[in-house]
């Protein structure tokens, strides 16, 4: 089901309804859990077993290392991760494993065949959370809560936190002591409609008119298309899937955030205006935060993080940053992808070892331009999967100077629908310091944006992190 | 702020209306491929008058069919990307009882796109389109501020600058339809195909419709391809009575192997109106 459908409106209104209503407050969690299971068995009831599997044994393996024998706690924690990771490893990775391995046997052909079920990658990572922060539970206070000993109740909570349907299929990653200290009864009153209001307006906008729209543009940077368009055009191609590669995932995830706010629950932004940002670590500080900061805290730290001399704290960042590449999608593209990233952030840790650094506003601006110009071109490996069209794609680029024409109906409508998101970066540069005016006009933005929701919005899709 | 911004909403969504119902918007609003096909799509199934004309239904192939050689009133449903099947699907859905259907035979081994059609027949926002306009997607302020601009700055543009040059498909493009076109699906799969055609036609015809079949020329080497062969044969073999038109040889220019140049297009639809008219 997706968050654009009128099925979706209309279950996320009936469990509202029920979810709020006074003698139902002692059931909102299993309200909460009929309508996520429902938003995910919606097209394929099926997968619904797999969900059920997953929360299953996570519930026994957070229980267990919380109440369990205390001699085993080490071996139920590690025991919990590895059948999340098994299971993430099955059904994400059997396919590349196939191919890449054991291409043309029987087997590989099996592995290749077993279909990648929606939202996998997402709940699988904030079972590990659960799993980990349940662990870690004895050393941090803060976690201590978040396994009650009740084993149903525990069951309830952890369903709701792992299943809710605001956060099932492309996250935000919420992360297990972020969610369940906030499980409790909820109240109609307390919901902060501006916040609700304001994150789906803008979240719809930036799905439904800004990406959708530029989807049916940045179509023609597939191969073999992208052999007959002229250089500038690829230019402009490549930047328009920036766009709407940051609308689309930003978008997703500023939904997730209002429906959250609906029933009571806060989620952390998913981004922070990350093309604006002056380096590779400012982006992943503000580029799919719940991620970054899961890799953070979840694997970076953990190998060592930057506390074990410098050969060790790049080993740990390029390793990062390829998983986080591969935990994208089941393609060496994605690793690829990963190993740029990590490497551009070697490259700047070692800079900054050095002692170098920019100053003045011109080169400031330029590195921002730079950084967002190597961001965009690694895009191109979520584009084109397959690695020699992006290899075909930029010798295109270089060498299509003189063939076709500009394609000026493409390029209007690319700077049409990206406008919105340059203006975004722009104004919230220019606003950084608070100004009245801003303020002022935030109804007359708000009201335009829904208006082209309601009348430009661009052929449905489903969201690009789906597939992931 | 909540409800200052619903009555910007609604005053934008009056104004527009009023823009929309007062000023005569009858240039090209299209955008793109998937958006045309939209407004083809929901042209034919608000318009009440479609019914007793000429449905042409096909795949991007028959997407550059022009109309002006056709009777008045004639539909094309020639969809890029899609296929005939969701022109038939179409048809059934939205009810409409056209007198004649010119059925392009090119593309037959493409599944039908539900997504599409889905979306169109959404229940609630269909109704909604069909009473307001401004929900349509030929009335997206995006397509009519371009399509106005088209028309002011780039109507003379040549069909040369429109990216129809007399150059040829390019090397790339039509290696990518050779080995296409070197394949026929399975036998399973191809009477799977027949199957649903074949019903589609038996609907139409039921319902007093006469179903024509036509072929649009494409690149000599690719019009001999097993493909091309394959869904020939499967037409012969499941329509041995009907009409099926077939343009010989007569020098057409494509851009990429398989669509039609603008010039030729035109030529083409001359030649398909005139033999595809009432015998």
């Amino acid at each position: 089901m997706l968050f654009n459908s009128v099925p979706f409106v209309l279950l996320a209104l009936a469990t509202l309804l029920l979810y709020y209503l006074p003698f139902m407050r002692r059931w909102q969690l299993h309200v909460l859990i009929a309508a996520s299971f429902m938003f995910y068995a919606w097209s394929m009831p099926w997968l619904l077993l797999l969900l059920v599997g997953s929360i299953a044994i996570n519930v026994w393996a957070s229980h267990r290392v919380v109440f369990g024998e205390q001699r085993l706690r080490r071996f139920h924690a590690t025991l919990g991760v590895v059948l999340n990771l098994a299971l993430l490893v099955f059904f994400k990775y059997s396919p590349l494993i196939g191919r890449s391995f054991f291409a043309g046997s029987e087997l590989g052909a099996f592995l290749v065949a077993i279909p990648l079920p929606v939202g996998i990658s997402f709940f699988t990572f904030q079972g590990i959370s659960l799993v980990v922060d349940a662990y870690k539970g004895r050393e941090v206070t803060a976690y201590a809560s978040i396994v009650v000993r009740g084993f149903t109740q525990h069951a309830l909570r952890i369903t709701t936190f792992i299943s809710f349907f605001a956060q099932l299929v492309a996250g935000p990653v919420v992360k297990a002591h972020d969610f369940l200290p906030q499980v409790k009864e909820k109240r109609w009153g307390d919901i902060d409609w501006n916040a609700v209001f304001s994150a789906l307006v803008v979240g719809y906008f930036l799905k439904m008119v800004v990406a959708d729209n530029l989807k049916d543009q940045t179509f023609w940077i597939a191969f073999p298309y992208f052999t007959e368009i002229h250089s500038v055009t690829l230019l402009a191609l490549l930047f328009g899937y920036s766009m709407q590669i940051f609308a689309d995932f930003a978008g997703y995830s500023l939904i997730a955030i209002g429906l959250g706010h609906l029933y009571g629950y806060s989620f952390f932004n998913n981004f922070d205006f990350p093309y604006i940002s002056a380096s590779f670590s400012e982006f992943w500080r503000r580029w799919h935060i719940s991620l970054s900061s899961f890799l953070r805290e979840y694997l970076y730290i953990p190998l060592g993080g930057n506390r074990m001399g410098p050969a060790r704290t790049y080993r740990n960042l390029m390793l990062t940053m390829v998983l986080g590449g591969l935990w994208h999608g089941a393609a060496w593209s994605y690793a690829i992808w990963g190993f740029w990233h990590g490497l551009m952030l070697a490259a700047e840790r070692l800079t900054a070892d050095l002692g170098w650094s920019l100053k003045g506003k011109l080169p400031k601006a330029l590195h921002m331009l730079f950084i967002f110009s190597c961001v965009t071109l690694a895009w191109l490996l979520f584009k084109l999967p397959d690695f020699s069209h992006v290899v075909g794609y930029l010798k295109a680029i270089a060498g299509n100077t003189g063939k076709g024409d500009l394609q000026p109906v493409l390029l209007f409508f690319l700077a049409l629908f990206s406008i919105p998101v340059v203006a975004y970066h722009l104004l919230y540069l220019w606003t950084r310091v608070p100004r009245p005016a801003i303020a002022a006009a935030r109804p007359v933005l708000y009201g335009v944006m829904l208006f082209l929701i309601l009348v430009n919005a661009g052929s449905g899709a489903s969201f690009i992190y789906f597939q992931f | 702020m909540i409800k200052r911004s619903l009555l910007v909403f609604a005053a934008l969504a009056l104004g527009y209306s009023l823009f929309l119902h007062f000023t005569r918007v009858d240039w090209d609003t299209t955008q793109h491929l998937a958006n045309g096909n939209r407004i083809k799509a929901e042209r034919f199934a608000f318009d009440d008058a479609a019914d007793g004309g000429t449905v042409i239904i096909g795949s991007s192939l028959a997407y550059r069919l022009a109309l002006d050689s056709f009777p008045q009133g004639t539909a094309n449903l020639g969809f890029g990307g899609l296929s005939v099947y969701d022109g038939l699907e179409l048809i059934r859905r939205s009810g409409r009882k056209p007198k004649r259907v010119l059925v392009e035979t090119n593309i037959l081994f493409r599944e039908p796109d539900r997504a599409f059609l889905d979306a169109l027949f959404q229940p609630g926002l269909y109704q909604m389109r069909r009473q307001l306009p401004l929900m349509r997607e030929e009335n997206q302020p995006s397509g009519v501020l371009f399509g106005w601009m088209k028309q002011r700055f780039l109507a003379q543009r040549s069909p040369e600058a429109a990216g129809d040059s007399s150059a040829g498909p390019s090397a790339v493009m039509l290696n990518e339809h050779r080995a296409k076109y070197a394949e026929l699906p399975a036998d399973s799969t191809q009477a799977r195909f027949a199957d649903m055609l074949a019903s589609g036609a038996q609907a139409l015809e039921q319902q007093g419709a006469e179903v024509i079949f036509f072929e649009m020329p494409i690149e000599a080497e690719l019009e001999a391809s097993r493909l091309a062969e394959g869904a020939r044969a499967l037409v012969k073999a499941r329509f041995p009575t009907h009409r099926v038109l077939r343009a010989g040889p007569d020098g057409w220019r494509t851009t990429d192997g398989l669509h039609l140049a603008k010039p030729d297009a035109a030529r083409f639809s001359g030649w398909l109106a005139r033999e595809a008219g009432p015998r």
